[in-house]
């Protein structure tokens, strides 16, 4: 009986990596191994081809770049301010569409996902022109009596930021409300039951039963969320441009700059990214540790 | 039932992934046999469907005509795909997949033929460049070495509605070889008169300071590559003029092209000064035609300002380790900067002006375009652009430009003068580019 | 605020509740597809109405699609784009699940470290691996070929963490109970996992086709000749020019959105469902 068990506790190790070898060796080849040519990278300075070895040098010249400082500023006000409104808009949306006695849910879901596959060139082009000092926006504003003189939305530094926010929460509240959709119908009804049975209240419901058994989701969306606005590129640099004056500006567009705008330094940028993962991994790492192994 | 429905979508999976990895080894064999067997082939990446691609188009067929054995292929792209793709391309150092020629714009010439020495094909020697423009010639050269063929220029004018002018009691003559500080003037009397603005305006490009400099014959560096900010008296008049703008209120702030072209069409704006490739945009508005008319731009108060600038226009670059570079070299020459017709036929087909002098004494230059009035506006800008000040853009204009972008509120909200700030600007271009 | 508070409460204020719900998915709805439709009447207006912001229905459709099928061979990057996404579709889902199945299920030190490792991976921007890459793939022959695009799509460490975290919810017991019944391994997550997991899988579905389907950097950077071009490549083409013909590029982007958004249309039911008809 023993050999036997002990058998099978080897087959079931076997077989464990069995699933997950593939996408490891996947990684390990097509992923990582860049990665570190990347890093042997950002030890060399210089344009193009006409390169030269630099030792730490770019990593010193990060502290002194005041660009890079700026831009980083920027994007981790994007994170902080962001990332909390998308994501507590995208479960209290999903959670109200999750009632079954709910009508058009169908039309809601679709209408508020449709954002994230509308292409970014059509509405990069639309929020400028409505954002436009005499834009749509600026004329409904003044008609309801909110604002006096117009608001310089693309041409103001806080403005600017207020409108690359919007934008990213409306191309992407509908994105995570998918997650959190589907990840509520794996929860068995069951246990709602049971505790209306046990009397509960509505958002005692929430608060007790939807959220920590959405806790791997939500953290699945914050750290992806973390990921994707630390990497923000699209929005600013078709929206703002990065401007007025810089304000607006990502790490990720810098990084872009470096090696395709400027006279190309894949030394220096690759220095940058690195940054950026170093950033974006302890984020994560405090996110992970934050939303508890409780549940793990 | 489901079960089945899964194993089902797993077999097809496997199977088209067995599928792609055949059909992926079939295709590079395709490939080279193609190359091999039948035709040369010469690879040439451009952007603007409506512009370069169709110019290339025409070039290809009018060189495939006489020489059956090369076949063109036009691969069109964005702009920034270009170079996205040839930088990894060459700092990768690998050739397949170079193109053989490559579509560059003036201001980046330097970059690329500076980032990657060797990677470019001179073409002193096979080409006739007295035939072309000076200024354009200019920046292909390379120390002793010339890198490319001149296309189209990007000459610069001073696009104006001459209905609002009228109104405002200005003439063609009130317009032409002025200042930009009598231009401003203009504005204001407009602004009072007819309640329009005289242009738009940018804030998160220096294309304005870029005009400056151009015309002044000089730039944010030194032919040889020196840092020319602090104290250069254009880029300080330049700033100067750049608040005063600001300040008017005679300017209409866009943030895009689509604004841009907005403020042209709807008719919110007096003027624009644009290169000569403007023409199809104000042009798509059929009610303001024979309302617009063309003079020569505004200058800087500076020594060597001049009413002759560039903006835009670009050039063809063969990649010298591509596989067909000398048929490549052999088509550029033969069409480019020989074949008058051809530039005729752009021309007239796609309003393309080529820097190729020798064509622009041909009878489509000097046909009156309708919508200006009946004025021979090709003819003008290919005469302005032999006055273009020829001059040294370096490699890195791009800082240069986010650089003086970031500096410039500090300006303009008076808190730094302009002496002190393009200091600024300087340590901080010198520490961005060591 | 949420779905329970209709249900346990007096009518009243379950009335206002319900009420306050519709009228904030409404104008969150409406928010939402606006610039979608704008994009639609766009596609029927001359380039200049673009520009100039109108906003209703014009006739130029059929010409701008003339000019868009005069721009470029639409049918092939059509094609390229489809077999691509299909491919790297199912291959990824296949992959990424049983990565993310095998972590939680048999999880031990090991594996989570190789988590850890592959989900760090999701940080570093493509664009800063791109050379070496690009430098590889030559090496390998893989340049301008469909395997060499689908290749680096498939083990990816979003779809890998998705799967992970939906598959912590998953009753180990019924694996337990179908040990003892004698199924084997693969046939637990083949027969038992994926069914169950249906809504998950119809998720990442959806998000694995749409960034599939707009897949843009590598692709651009390995395909090489015409034949191969995929449709963002070609829509993105269209955007730099003197003058961009705005009407031209809504019909383009109109077919590169409408596969996304009907894949989301036909996968959506399954988040609804699959708790009624969910196979036990």
């Amino acid at each position: 009986m023993e050999k036997k068990k002990r058998a099978g506790g080897f087959r079931l190790q076997v077989n464990g990596w069995g699933f997950v070898i593939p996408s490891i060796v996947l990684f390990l080849w097509l992923t990582l191994w860049p990665m570190i040519h990347a890093f042997i990278m950002s030890l060399q300075k210089g344009k193009g081809m006409v390169t030269e070895f630099a030792g730490l040098e770019n990593y010193i010249r990060l502290f002194g770049d005041p660009v890079f400082i700026s831009s980083t500023k920027n994007t981790i006000l994007y994170f902080v301010i962001q990332v909390p409104i998308m994501l507590v808009l995208a479960l209290v949306i999903s959670s109200m569409l999750n009632n079954p006695k709910l009508r058009f849910r169908g039309f809601f879901r679709t209408a508020i996902f449709v954002p994230c596959v509308t292409s970014l060139v059509a509405y990069s082009l639309l929020f400028k022109s409505m954002f436009a000092v005499d834009g749509v926006v600026n004329k409904a504003l003044a008609a309801l009596h909110l604002i006096q003189e117009p608001i310089p939305w693309l041409l103001d530094t806080f403005w600017a930021k207020v409108v690359i926010i919007m934008a990213i929460t409306w191309r992407w509240t509908g994105y995570n409300m998918i997650f959190y959709l589907s990840s509520l119908q794996n929860i068995d009804e069951g246990i709602y039951e049971a505790a209306r049975i046990d009397g509960a209240n509505a958002w005692q419901n929430f608060r007790y039963i939807t959220i920590p058994l959405l806790k791997p989701v939500i953290l699945l969306t914050a750290i992806m969320s973390t990921t994707g606005t630390l990497q923000l590129f699209d929005e600013v640099v078709n929206i703002t441009s990065g401007g007025p004056g810089g304000s607006t500006t990502t790490i990720s567009q810098y990084i872009y700059n470096l090696s395709f705008k400027y006279a190309p330094d894949f030394g220096y940028a690759a220095t940058v990214s690195y940054a950026i993962f170093i950033m974006v991994a302890v984020l994560s790492l405090i996110q992970m540790k934050v939303s508890g192994d409780k549940n793990d | 039932m489901k079960r089945r429905v899964v194993s089902v979508i797993l077999t097809a999976a496997m199977a088209a992934a067995l599928t792609a990895g055949c059909g992926g080894a079939e295709e590079s064999k395709e490939k080279t046999s193609a190359d091999n067997g039948g035709k040369k082939k010469v690879t040439v990446w451009a952007w603007d469907v409506e512009y370069n691609i169709p110019v290339m188009e025409e070039a290809a067929k009018r060189y495939e005509a006489k020489h059956s054995d090369v076949e063109i292929e036009v691969m069109e792209y964005a702009y920034d795909d270009i170079t996205q793709k040839i930088n990894t391309n060459l700092s990768s150092g690998i050739t397949e997949g170079l193109p053989e020629i490559m579509l560059s714009e003036d201001a980046n010439v330097q970059k690329y033929l500076q980032s990657y020495p060797g990677a470019f094909r001179d073409m002193k020697g096979e080409v006739e460049f007295s035939d072309f423009a000076d200024y354009k010639v200019k920046v292909l050269t390379l120390e002793d070495g010339i890198y490319g063929v001149p296309f189209d220029i990007g000459t610069e004018g001073l696009f104006y509605r001459k209905d609002y002018m009228e109104e405002a009691g200005f003439s063609e003559e009130d317009l032409t070889d002025i200042t930009w500080d009598e231009f401003i003037e203009i504005g204001k009397k407009v602004k009072e008169v007819t309640g329009k603005s005289l242009m738009t305006l940018d804030p998160n490009t220096m294309t304005i300071m870029r005009d400056f400099m151009q015309s002044s014959g000089t730039w944010y560096f030194t032919p040889e590559g020196e840092l020319n900010m602090e104290g250069n008296p254009v880029i300080e008049e330049g700033v100067r003029i750049y608040k005063e703008l600001m300040d008017s209120g005679v300017v209409k702030l866009t943030t895009s092209w689509g604004e841009m072209a907005a403020a042209l069409n709807n008719g919110d704006v007096a003027t624009i000064t644009s290169g000569c490739w403007i023409v199809p945009t104000i042009t798509a508005q059929e009610e303001q035609s024979g309302l617009w008319r063309v003079t020569r731009m505004p200058r800087l108060e500076v020594e060597g300002g001049t009413n002759y600038g560039n903006r835009g226009g670009s050039n063809w670059l063969v990649l010298k380790d591509s596989e067909n570079a000398d048929i490549a070299a052999d088509f550029l020459n033969e069409i480019f900067a020989k074949d008058v017709e051809f530039y005729e036929t752009i021309l007239k087909d796609i309003g393309a002006i080529g820097a190729y002098i020798p064509a622009q004494k041909s009878e489509a230059y000097n046909e009156p375009v309708e919508y200006f009035g009946g004025e021979a506006i090709w003819a003008d800008f290919a005469q302005w652009a032999q006055k273009v000040p020829p001059i040294n853009v370096g490699v890195y204009s791009d800082e240069a430009d986010t650089v003086l972008i970031n500096n410039m509120e500090s300006v303009l909200n008076g808190t730094t003068d302009i002496p002190d700030m393009l200091k600024k600007a300087e340590e901080l271009l010198e520490a961005q580019i060591r | 605020m949420t779905k329970t508070d209709t249900i346990y409460t007096g009518k009243g204020k379950r009335r206002i509740s319900y009420a306050f719900q519709y009228l904030f998915l409404t104008v969150i709805s409406l928010i939402s597809i606006f610039p979608f439709l704008w994009m639609i009447i766009g596609a029927t207006n001359r380039s200049m109405d673009i520009t100039l912001g109108k906003l209703s229905v014009g006739n130029q459709f059929l010409v701008n699609l003339e000019n868009l099928l005069n721009a470029g061979d639409l049918l092939t990057c059509i094609k390229n784009s489809a077999v691509l996404s299909l491919i790297m579709t199912l291959l990824s889902m296949l992959v990424c699940s049983m990565a993310g199945y095998g972590f939680v299920i048999f999880k031990s030190k090991v594996k989570e470290f190789f988590f850890s490792v592959i989900l760090l991976s999701m940080m570093i921007p493509t664009s800063s691996i791109v050379i070496p890459m690009f430098k590889m793939f030559s090496k390998m022959h893989l340049l301008n070929t469909k395997l060499g695009v689908v290749l680096p799509a498939i083990s990816t460490a979003f779809l890998i963490f998705f799967f992970r975290q939906n598959t912590k919810n998953f009753p180990v017991e019924t694996i337990q109970s179908a040990r003892i019944d004698g199924l084997g391994e693969l046939g637990i997550f083949f027969k038992i996992y994926m069914p169950m997991m249906k809504s998950s899988y119809a998720a990442a579905a959806i998000i694995t086709f749409m960034s599939s389907w707009n897949n843009y950097m590598w692709p651009l950077i390995s395909l090489q000749t015409k034949e191969q071009r995929t449709l963002p490549l070609m829509i993105s083409s269209l955007g730099t020019a003197y003058t961009p013909d705005y009407g031209m590029i809504m019909v383009g982007i109109i077919i590169t959105t409408v596969p996304s958004a009907l894949i989301f249309f036909l996968m959506q039911k399954s988040f609804v469902d699959s708790m009624m008809g969910s196979v036990k």
